[in-house]
């Protein structure tokens, strides 16, 4: 039963919606914020994509003697601790930097999505009850979290992902609660109510469309920061396992050599903070970008 | 107040036992042999079966969490595996240095946080301010480990001011002798907390000044300064201040990153090094430390929260 209405008798019963907050993304080209994140991305996306042409050694060709070298003429980035060349493994490893964060974000969203609108629409106990427990998991520190985790199910990409989208659903379904709460009580969704329309039509043709713009800015930041996880779990020795030439993982192998060498570990580094950058930079852009067209 | 205290309480016990339990199944039921997980793949089913006999593996899985957990109330926490010692005595060293490092983070955090937040909000649109927004957002998106190694790189290989390694002999620290080894570290976790907290104080600080009761103030004659120091100020800090209580939860969790990468011997570090040699009892025992004293820590600061804006009820 839904609660009966209170609205005027003349009422409309056909309202028009509010017009969706959409990204156009040829207006990306108006905001050099946005522009210049997306070419940071690009650039990664066409590293990963071509990179196993373009590398100059293989991840696991080591030079004997070349061992912690600073950037030369033969090894642009500078070698390993195994004499491996870093330029290399820093663009074969790009392959899964730009392929796990946007899955484990995409499972999250998936998630976190489903627990906002069941219980931002259906309000009540159900709501209280998922809300708490969602309150309570943001109070574990996140990167405790993904240890636990991976070390009860071990250190794979498939368990990467996983871990990452576990301890990133709370906040995405906390986001889109709060998206739901503003509009289930606008006029369009009061008139799809009164059309008769059922529950997953509201949820799925009203509401979520309407709340599409914030919640795919809000995943862009989120793959900046699950990049940012996965490299720690790799620094931390639990992301993915060897010979995955692993961004994290090279930082924290660099880190024995880091007086003599710092490059070997400010590279692989950089590279993570680039993406985190490129993220951040597109979202707020996004986010001008929507204001401006209010 | 008091009812405010005990609802709080009530709050503050059932998200431990939540969290626990999580802690619990997480490390204990969903390997389905933890024998395997301490011991590996190379043991024999004789030292696995002793192992889950010594350890009460066997046993039915709410007993197991009932021994556990209030063996923990009681400042029990167990042998470790890997070290074949207790482990309550270094949890607790663990955390006495991971508290003196989240303490000397906050000391930098908060003056300089604020102090640029509001330097940036009272110049809105001018060269101080996109000065400091454009630092905020650099110390937003740079990950903490780059934002050490960064540091590592400026102060220990270029200009050799600054020791990279926070390694204390003996893992008690004392800071007439290590208060060097902090510095690198702690200004690693303020940087990547700074950037955040300096927007937010940026944003209340603008909002504060375009309100109305500011512009009677100014509009009386009052010296600009008097305007900011006694009647912006108070307001304008509310919101940041918030923000930063909530992130003690990340300055007593989550400094792993950060201490793996200095070496320095925090609760963090413990916790990393279980988790990569798998001793279960001492993944659970650091883990629920830090819980229990991020759940403590936040009541604290409530309180202190509620005792500084008057216009939170508690209720």
């Amino acid at each position: 039963m839904e609660k009966p209405l209170h609205q005027p008798a003349n009422f409309p019963l056909t309202v028009i919606r509010p017009r969706r907050v959409r990204i156009r993304w040829r207006r990306v080209f108006r905001s050099p914020t946005a522009l210049i994140g997306a070419a940071i991305l690009l650039f990664w996306v066409v590293m990963a994509l071509v990179g196993p042409a373009i590398v100059p050694y293989g991840i696991n060709d080591s030079e004997a003697g070349a061992v912690w070298k600073p950037p030369s003429d033969k090894h642009i980035l500078g070698t390993d601790g195994l004499g491996r060349d870093l330029f290399s493994r820093l663009v074969i490893g790009a392959g899964q930097m730009v392929t796990l964060p946007p899955l484990a974000v995409g499972l999250a969203v998936l998630l976190g999505t489903s627990v906002g609108l069941l219980a931002g629409y259906r309000g009540g106990w159900f709501d209280e009850i998922v809300m708490r427990l969602m309150d309570v998991l943001m109070a574990f520190p996140v990167v405790m979290l993904y240890l636990i985790i991976i070390v009860a199910i071990g250190a794979s990409a498939v368990n990467v992902v996983v871990a990452v989208a576990v301890a990133t659903t709370p906040a995405i379904s906390r986001l889109v609660r709060g998206l739901v709460l503003d509009l289930r009580n606008r006029e369009f969704v009061a008139a799809a109510r009164m059309r008769g329309e059922s529950t997953a039509y509201i949820l799925f043709q009203e509401i979520l469309p309407n709340a599409a713009g914030p919640i795919l800015v809000d995943g862009l930041v989120r793959i900046g920061y699950a990049t940012f996880s996965i490299g720690a779990l790799g620094f931390l020795g639990l992301g993915l396992p060897p010979p995955n030439p692993d961004w994290g993982r090279m930082a924290s192998e660099a880190r024995q050599a880091i007086i003599l060498t710092p490059t070997a570990a400010l590279f692989p580094s950089l590279a993570i903070a680039s993406i985190v950058v490129g993220c951040n930079l597109l979202a707020d852009g996004l986010r001008e970008l929507a204001r401006s067209e209010e | 107040m008091l009812r405010f205290i005990l609802r709080r309480l009530g709050t503050m016990l059932l998200t431990m036992l939540v969290l626990s339990i999580l802690i619990f199944v997480i490390s204990e039921v969903v390997p389905t042999d933890p024998a395997l997980k301490i011991l590996g793949r190379e043991s024999t089913p004789q030292a696995r079966a002793a192992l889950s006999e010594k350890m009460g593996f066997n046993r039915p899985l709410p007993e197991r969490y009932w021994n556990w957990i209030t063996h923990f109330v009681r400042g029990d926490f167990g042998e470790s595996y890997r070290l074949g010692a207790p482990i309550q005595p270094l949890v607790a060293r663990r955390l006495t240095n991971s508290l003196f490092l989240a303490a000397s983070a906050l000391l930098i955090i908060i003056p300089v946080s604020l102090l640029l937040g509001v330097v940036a909000g009272l110049n809105e649109g001018r060269w101080p301010d996109r000065v400091i927004s454009i630092g905020s957002l650099l110390s937003i998106s740079l990950p903490d480990f780059v934002m050490g190694v960064l540091l590592i790189t400026i102060f220990s290989w270029w200009l050799k001011v600054l020791p990279a390694d926070s390694s204390l002999r003996g893992d008690n620290i004392d800071l007439a002798l290590h208060g060097r080894k902090l510095i690198l570290p702690a200004a690693t976790a303020a940087l990547v907390l700074i950037g955040y907290i300096a927007r937010v104080t940026r944003v209340s600080m603008i909002e504060v000044m375009a309100s109305p009761y500011i512009r009677t103030a100014v509009l009386k004659g009052l010296p600009r300064r008097t305007v900011i120091v006694r009647h912006a100020l108070r307001n304008a800090l509310i919101a940041p201040i918030a923000i930063i209580t909530t992130q003690i939860n990340w300055l007593i969790g989550g400094l792993i990153v950060i201490e793996q990468l200095f070496n320095y011997p925090g609760l963090g570090s413990l916790f990393a090094r279980a988790a990569l040699e798998n001793d279960l009892p001492m993944i659970e025992a650091s883990a629920m430390t830090a819980i229990v004293l991020i759940v403590l820590s936040q009541l604290i600061a409530d309180l202190l929260y509620s005792a500084l804006n008057p216009r939170v009820r508690l209720s």
